[in-house]
């Protein structure tokens, strides 16, 4: 009797480890490669390298892991090279909106998401709608009521057409029944530089970004540019409370796979990286960084990709940006 | 004086490309927009560096003929070594062309091999003693050393 | 006084042994990127960024920095022994210390370079602890007119690279404003002259264009000469290989030039030390009393430009340091690692942190002097380099070129421009069309064009935006004024004839 006991606990237990194991029939056999589409420098060079360092520091991967810059084609070069290294498990690529837009407004580009493998969205990046602190605007409405007075007088710099700048101006310019000029400008420091120097109105920046400046005493921030109120200014009221119905747009950044990666090696990235998500570490970058969590894996990804391909064709549209796709 | 065997051929066959590259740019200049309400459009500028290009090259072709007028004669371009010039920028066209299926290291090996024997003149142990010392060179310093990413043939370097 | 109190403090941080061995390890790697074309200090910088981060924020800051102003000087290096630019500042120096090495003085143009880049650096870290916060004010003022208007005077350069013909240096300009143009338009997104390549879309790189025509242009000249001999005389003794007191009088005014106009020009965001390079040249070219030596190897040919690219870097770091803006890609990797450290680099940067800036300020005059340690001696043997037979020397440009343009962004449409550009290069060369305006309209023509579209849609189509700014108008005069001195000169160069005749 006893042993019989016996013999049914250790087999309970042994079958309670074959169940328990972390089925990684997938681990890296080489170094991983994570590919950026801008050069290095550029916000997802930095994120990436970011990323590459907390994973080391939080020892989650068995492999050394390379950032390698493929810039060009405004990220085309990388979405292109990332679509023809069909079935490579050790080579994963960060994401941004970038990612969603071309496919649908060059007609050389080759892949969409869709036909590409994601993996997992980490972050989301804010955005606030900011202007000089001598200027006469103190909400949303007063800039908007100005540039109603004076059609196409007011500016706003940012960066290419078919960017977040000019898709949150779009939107924006729908909301409030305003128009005012986007000027397109080659770098974010030109572009924060216009306007600090008074050449443009409005600028729509980054939480981490706008707190130096708020603190200096430069500049003011009209609305949060989100859902929900961010937490490193918790007294800006988000555009939707101020009465424009505005959708969010985040820039997202994420990794995602080439297409034709097998099911285990895709496991073991969204299980490396839910591990990452659930560091402190990773907490403290988020928080750093003035980032929102925007964590999301398997389903709920897919359904966020296709989403968010959708909606920015409509706001491309909208724009007048020729779409080929 | 015959005007025609006075005169650089090649000044004006340059002049003759740069007319051929004005018009190409004017061209595509044209499919696009010209002028917006919001100030220059992508055609603007291409179109007026065109016909810039198009002006200046005819004036240039001018004024060499001009000159060729007043003085009788003007000094030759001298075509020298045009052999060995088309020849070695072949050799670099082939060694580019190799980058890929062969990496950098053999296809400059090769390259340096066929400059210093072929139109440099000198000895095969020559030749081959700067093309390996200087491919090893190179690699060692960028490729491990560095980490300059070079292209890569199958046998790894 | 308050600021002798905070330097000494950045001195006492700077002095630390730990920052020392990081300050000598960046300008270490600093000079050897520096030396290799192609590969830059923003790819270095960005490729240690891990690195970085896990140190503490101040070593950091000066490794990275070292970095950043130590590849200033190397970049003179290849220009003047091999007419390889070794980055894109570097173009300008080639103009005149190549023709310095053919003349047999490769060395006193290598040690010219070196005492230009030290003593321009060292004024560029004076400027930046000194006026900073004003200048960085004053540059705010500078808007797309006014860009505009600064683009415009470099341009008017051309005037001054011309040479024999005019007409010629105007044709290669334009040729360059057109390349320019290649890519991908950010105002409307269309595609200009790709011709379906995505690879074109964002433009023919600079890089390219200049190793080609200047680097593989050469080699392909020397392949057509029948000159099988040595490259050009080294001359022996120590004393040939240093420069010499006239050389460092002739280039006083070089000096002082290059590290005003590369300081100010640095400051402005998106503007880069190959205008500022460009602009010095001209400047001394048209204030010198033998400018028409300008091309044929005068000292102050190179001192100026590499002056004005070294103490671009104090200017690039006013920005970042006083604003939080970052003005140039390796300042915007910089930018990052701050925000990686915790730090927020904005106006309270200094006040709040004063022992990063000062501490870096005070490891910014360590590491010159570091550098022009490291640099001097390497002169003489620099040099020798020259001795080697040219079959050896000329493969080994083109390997150089094909590795530094490859290694820019690891691109095999790269290494077929640069063989393009180089039989460019040598074509134009035999046909005597100059290839500086080439990359000079290259350079400045992304800029001026965006610098008018983006005045005009601020004006709304009102053309006078352009002029009558205040401080544009200022600049657009000087500009008038580099375009018209010539034609001053020509024409008290006639009346002189006429009353010689009539006397």
């Amino acid at each position: 009797m006893k042993n019989t006991l016996r013999l049914l606990a250790v087999s309970m237990m042994a079958g309670a480890a074959v169940v328990s194991a972390p089925v990684h029939a997938f681990t890296p056999e080489r170094p991983l490669e994570f590919m950026v589409h801008t050069g290095p420098g550029a916000g997802s060079d930095v994120f990436a390298r970011a990323v590459q360092g907390l994973l080391g520091k939080t020892k989650l991967v068995s492999q050394t892991i390379q950032v390698s810059n493929k810039a060009g084609g405004g990220g085309l070069v990388a979405m292109s090279y990332l679509g023809e290294k069909k079935g490579e498990n050790h080579l994963v690529a960060v994401f941004t909106g970038v990612w969603f837009v071309n496919p649908q407004i060059r007609s050389n580009a080759k892949f969409t998401m869709s036909d590409l493998t994601p993996i997992a969205r980490l972050i989301l990046e804010p955005a606030v709608m900011t202007v000089r602190a001598d200027s006469p605007y103190k909400t949303a409405k007063d800039f908007f009521d100005a540039a109603k007075a004076n059609p196409g007088k007011l500016k706003q710099s940012g960066g290419s057409i078919s960017g977040r700048d000019n898709t949150i101006r779009q939107l924006l310019m729908k909301a409030s029944g305003a128009d005012w000029q986007f000027i397109s400008m080659k770098s974010g420091g030109e572009r924060v530089a216009a306007l600090l120097g008074g050449h443009v109105d409005m600028f729509v920046m980054e939480p981490s970004e706008a707190e130096e400046q708020i603190k200096a005493g430069k500049i003011r921030v009209l609305a949060t540019l989100m859902e929900k109120r961010i937490p490193s200014m918790p007294n800006i009221p988000t555009i939707n409370e101020q009465g424009f119905k505005v959708p969010e747009v985040p820039q997202a950044r994420g990794f995602v796979g080439p297409p034709g990666m097998s099911a285990d090696a895709k496991a073991y990235y969204v299980d490396v990286l839910t591990k990452l998500h659930a560091t402190k570490d990773w907490a403290d970058f988020i928080k750093e960084n003035r980032y929102e969590d925007g964590f999301l894996t398997g389903p709920a990804l897919d359904k966020f990709v296709s989403e968010y391909t959708q909606t920015l064709r409509g706001i491309l549209k909208d724009a007048g940006v020729k779409l080929v796709r | 004086m015959n005007l025609w065997k006075a005169v650089n051929k090649s000044e004006l066959v340059a002049a003759g490309l740069l007319v051929a590259l004005g018009i190409l740019i004017v061209t595509h200049a044209n499919s696009w927009v010209y002028l917006t309400t919001a100030g220059p459009g992508p055609g603007f500028f291409p179109f007026w560096t065109g016909i810039a290009i198009i002006v200046l090259a005819i004036l240039t072709a001018g004024k060499h003929l001009l000159e060729v007028l007043r003085r009788q004669r003007v000094e030759q371009i001298k075509w020298t070594g045009n052999g060995r010039v088309l020849l070695g920028w072949f050799a670099l066209a082939v060694s580019i062309a190799l980058l890929k299926p062969a990496g950098f290291v053999v296809s400059y090996l090769l390259l340096t091999l066929f400059l210093v024997k072929v139109i440099y003149g000198r000895s095969f142990v020559s030749a081959l003693s700067v093309g390996v010392g200087s491919a090893a060179g190179f690699w060692l310093l960028f490729a491990k050393f560095l980490q300059v990413q070079l292209p890569a043939g199958p046998w790894g370097f | 006084m308050e600021m002798l109190t905070n330097l000494m403090q950045g001195f006492a941080v700077a002095l630390e042994p730990m920052n020392l061995l990081w300050c000598f390890i960046g300008v270490f790697l600093g000079t050897i990127v520096g030396i290799l074309p192609g590969l830059g200090p923003s790819a270095t910088v960005a490729l240690l960024l891990p690195l970085a981060t896990q140190m503490n924020p101040t070593a950091g800051i000066i490794m990275m920095s070292g970095i950043y102003y130590g590849a200033k000087y190397g970049g003179s290096t290849t220009s003047i022994l091999l007419n390889v630019p070794g980055e894109s500042a570097s173009v300008v120096t080639c103009l005149d210390g190549f023709e310095m090495a053919r003349n047999g003085r490769a060395g006193p143009a290598l040690g010219i370079a070196a005492i230009a880049s030290f003593i321009a650096g060292t004024i560029g870290v004076v400027l930046l602890m000194l006026v900073a916060p004003p200048v960085a004010e004053f540059a705010l003022r500078f808007g797309p007119p006014e860009y505009f208007a600064l683009m415009a005077f470099g341009l008017s350069m051309v005037v001054l690279l011309a040479g024999k013909s005019m007409l010629k240096a105007l044709l290669s300009m334009f040729v360059g404003l057109w390349l320019a143009t290649v890519g991908i338009d950010m105002f409307t997104d269309t595609e200009r002259y790709t011709f379906d390549q995505i690879e074109l879309f964002d433009g023919v790189q600079f890089v390219v264009v200049a190793i080609g025509t200047f680097a593989i242009g050469e080699v392909l000249a020397n392949l057509g000469n029948n000159d099988k001999q040595q490259m050009f005389k080294v001359p022996k003794g120590l004393r040939n290989l240093m420069p010499n007191w006239q050389d460092i009088k002739d280039s006083r005014f070089a000096f002082l030039n290059g590290s005003l106009v590369g300081f100010f020009v640095g400051v402005l965001p998106g503007a880069g030390s190959t205008i500022a390079s460009f602009v010095s040249y001209g400047i001394e070219k048209a204030v010198s009393k033998r400018p028409e030596k300008f091309g044929t190897g005068v000292v102050e040919g190179v001192a100026a430009p590499e002056a004005a690219n070294n103490s671009e870097t104090g200017g690039a770091l006013v920005p970042l340091m006083t604003l939080g803006i970052p003005g140039s890609a390796t300042t915007a990797i910089l930018l990052a690692a701050f925000i990686l450290w915790g730090l927020r680099p904005g106006p309270l940067l200094i006040q709040d942190h004063p022992e990063i800036f000062w501490g870096l300020v005070a490891s910014m005059y360590i590491g010159n002097i570091m550098l022009l340690i490291l640099n001097l001696p390497l002169v003489p043997a620099f040099a020798q380099i020259l001795k080697l037979p040219g079959y050896v020397l000329y493969p080994m440009i083109m390997g150089i070129s094909i590795i530094g343009v490859y290694s820019v962004d690891q691109r095999l449409l790269d290494t077929w421009l640069v063989a393009f550009f180089g039989l460019l290069g040598y074509l134009m060369r035999k046909v005597d069309y100059p290839a500086a305006p080439l990359i000079l309209g290259l350079v400045l023509g992304d800029l001026m064009e965006n610098a008018v579209r983006q005045s005009l849609m601020m004006s709304q189509g009102d053309i006078s935006i352009l002029y009558t700014r205040p401080l544009a108008l200022v600049i657009l005069v000087m500009t008038a004024a580099v375009l018209i001195g010539p034609l001053f000169r020509q024409v008290a160069a006639w009346r002189t004839k006429v009353a010689d005749q009539e006397a």
